[in-house]
């Protein structure tokens, strides 16, 4: 993993890390999908737009994905994302050797989802408190469901 | 077009401490010193430009060590809109800076569009990008004042407000809003430009230059602005690059890139305008940057005003975009589609995407997930002002205590958008 960000830096340019982006997918698919078909290009606009349940998402891999927007900074703006699928509990080399840049993206992705990042110099939450409990972007995290202190109740 | 120089390691020759890129740890021969004074700068403090709290070693008035924490304004904006569908999740978007509201609208709006492969009548394009530049010279003015007032400038905080509040009438008599417009629709504008904002708007057109003439004229050759901003805060251009810094703060390091010109989107390659490059990476050249985009962009409007095409202000595509009001009370079809998107809200594509544009800040991103639903599966918002204070340990080694404010304000960040 290290290797290949090495190499998309020193070998094909790519000096700028743009976006660091952990998604989980949990559930994903679970739901079923209605509407109308998209396209790799689009929507396609002849075919007809029905409700009801019609085809499911295209399966992940594991349950959560990294995304690395990598840009050159170079003619044409060219751009790719990198992207490395984990399990839950399982964890990532860290790439701030690489792009130090990476350092509060990674710290962010643990924070909020959990993935830890095997050699980075500091991986402590940053958005969130450092008692916090949870990592709030997993799917699995209730919304609305901390306890509200002072309420005025006893 | 600069390109970074090859570099075989990171760490050769740049000024980023290690091993962590973000922290500024004390020399090791004085950690055991009695003359070293841990103390929380922030986070309430009134130069901080919201709550940013840096825990900071000094040594008398030297800053041997220095920590960023944030995440005093995390409101959980990804968690939310991942709750909200499509069209109701653009609500959220301007929030995030509360001072690049209409930018961070267009790149949530554009990323959708790219999804959805939907084409954007040429007026909405065109007024999306006067205000985004709108939008722009509103930013730096309240950066302008912000950072001036807490170099003891006072007169600069009134002067670059009245301006401000120019720009802020505008979004008003366009949007309804002052801030927050959420103007930008998935497909085009939310409504049709009213016909009294050309004239306002090239009144302002016409009063801005000369409203930055009197600003470089206060501080340009001031003495104490010179004395606390030249040649503090360097930011080298490969430091730069390696910590991802974008916008002014790159381009005052000597690196020649802006989006709206590299990848230009909306009609930013229709327009003329320069970017604006400083060499020194000093706190002066960010603002000289900043000073000469405001310039640009009032070019830009300008154009914008003279060459702003007519017809269709948002996209036909009736399963995305709402019909039109008066079509409601005699076509049965063009209800249920109001029907189906206000209660249900419009499908993107499953997919994911990311879309950038140039934001005052520097490189605003957008990483949308889609599954297919009416909702966003995830959406992640790569904030310029997040990315600029993993520079500040950087560009405050050997600087004095009075230094740091300077710095930090010349990296021009919004806690809201860094917290988001």
């Amino acid at each position: 993993m290290v290797d290949a960000a090495l190499h998309l830096r020193d070998e094909l340019g790519f000096n700028f890390l743009s976006d660091l982006a952990a998604t989980d997918y949990l559930g994903w698919g679970k739901a079923g999908v209605s509407g109308y078909i998209g396209t790799p290009a689009g929507r396609d606009l002849n075919e007809p737009s029905t409700q009801g349940y019609q085809r499911l998402p295209v399966e992940k891999p594991q349950r959560f994905s990294i995304s690395y927007h990598l840009l050159a900074l170079s003619e044409g703006a060219p751009r790719v994302r990198l992207q490395v699928w984990v399990g839950d509990g399982q964890s990532v080399p860290s790439v701030v050797g690489v792009w130090p840049t990476a350092d509060w993206f990674e710290r962010e992705a643990w924070d909020m989802f959990g993935i830890a990042f095997d050699g980075h110099p500091n991986l402590s939450r940053i958005l969130m408190d450092d008692d916090w409990e949870g990592h709030p972007l997993r799917k699995d995290y209730p919304i609305g469901g901390e306890p509200v202190r002072f309420s005025g109740e006893e | 077009m600069a390109i970074a120089p090859e570099r075989p390691h990171i760490y050769e020759g740049t000024r980023i401490p290690s091993p962590i890129p973000t922290v500024l740890q004390v020399p090791p021969d004085l950690r055991s010193s009695e003359d070293v004074l841990r103390i929380n700068f922030g986070p309430n403090h009134p130069s901080t430009h919201g709550v940013l709290r840096l825990v900071v070693d000094l040594h008398g008035e030297e800053v041997l060590g220095l920590a960023a924490v944030v995440g005093y304004l995390h409101t959980g904006f990804e968690k939310n809109m991942e709750q909200k569908s499509w069209w109701k999740a653009i609500t959220y978007a301007p929030r995030i800076d509360y001072l690049a509201f209409q930018n961070n609208e267009l790149v949530f709006v554009l990323a959708v569009e790219k999804m959805l492969g939907l084409e954007v009548p040429a007026r909405a394009t065109w007024m999306r990008m006067l205000l985004a530049e709108l939008n722009r010279i509103h930013s730096h003015l309240v950066w302008l004042g912000t950072a001036a007032l807490e170099l003891g400038a006072i007169s600069m905080f009134w002067y670059c407000f009245r301006e401000r509040d120019r720009i802020l009438d505008l979004f008003e008599l366009v949007a309804g809003y002052r801030m927050h417009t959420r103007y930008f629709q998935v497909g085009g504008l939310a409504e049709d430009v009213p016909p009294g904002f050309w004239d306002e708007c090239a009144k302002f057109v016409e009063v801005m230059p000369k409203a930055i003439d009197d600003y470089e004229s206060l501080v340009n050759r001031n003495e104490i602005w010179l004395e606390r901003t030249q040649g503090l805060g360097l930011l080298s251009a490969d430091d730069a690059i390696a910590l991802g810094q974008s916008g002014p703060v790159l381009r005052g390091s000597g690196v020649d890139w802006d989006l709206r010109r590299a990848e230009s989107y909306l009609a930013y390659d229709q327009v003329d305008f320069r970017v604006p490059v400083y060499q020194e990476g000093d706190v002066y050249a960010r603002y000289r940057v900043r000073m000469e985009e405001m310039r640009e962009s009032v070019r830009i409007v300008d154009q914008a005003l003279r060459r702003m095409p007519g017809g269709p202000w948002i996209a036909d595509d009736r399963k995305v975009v709402l019909p039109p009001r008066e079509e409601l009370h005699t076509s049965m079809e063009s209800l249920i589609h109001h029907f189906k998107i206000v209660t249900e809200g419009f499908r993107v594509p499953e997919g994911e995407v990311y879309v950038a544009v140039e934001s005052p800040r520097g490189e605003l991103g957008c990483y949308v997930v889609s599954d297919g639903g009416p909702k966003p599966w995830r959406v992640k918002f790569r904030a310029p002002s997040f990315v600029a204070l993993e520079a500040t340990a950087t560009a405050m080694s050997n600087a004095l205590i009075a230094d740091m404010i300077a710095i930090v304000g010349s990296l021009d960040t919004v806690m809201g958008e860094v917290d988001r």
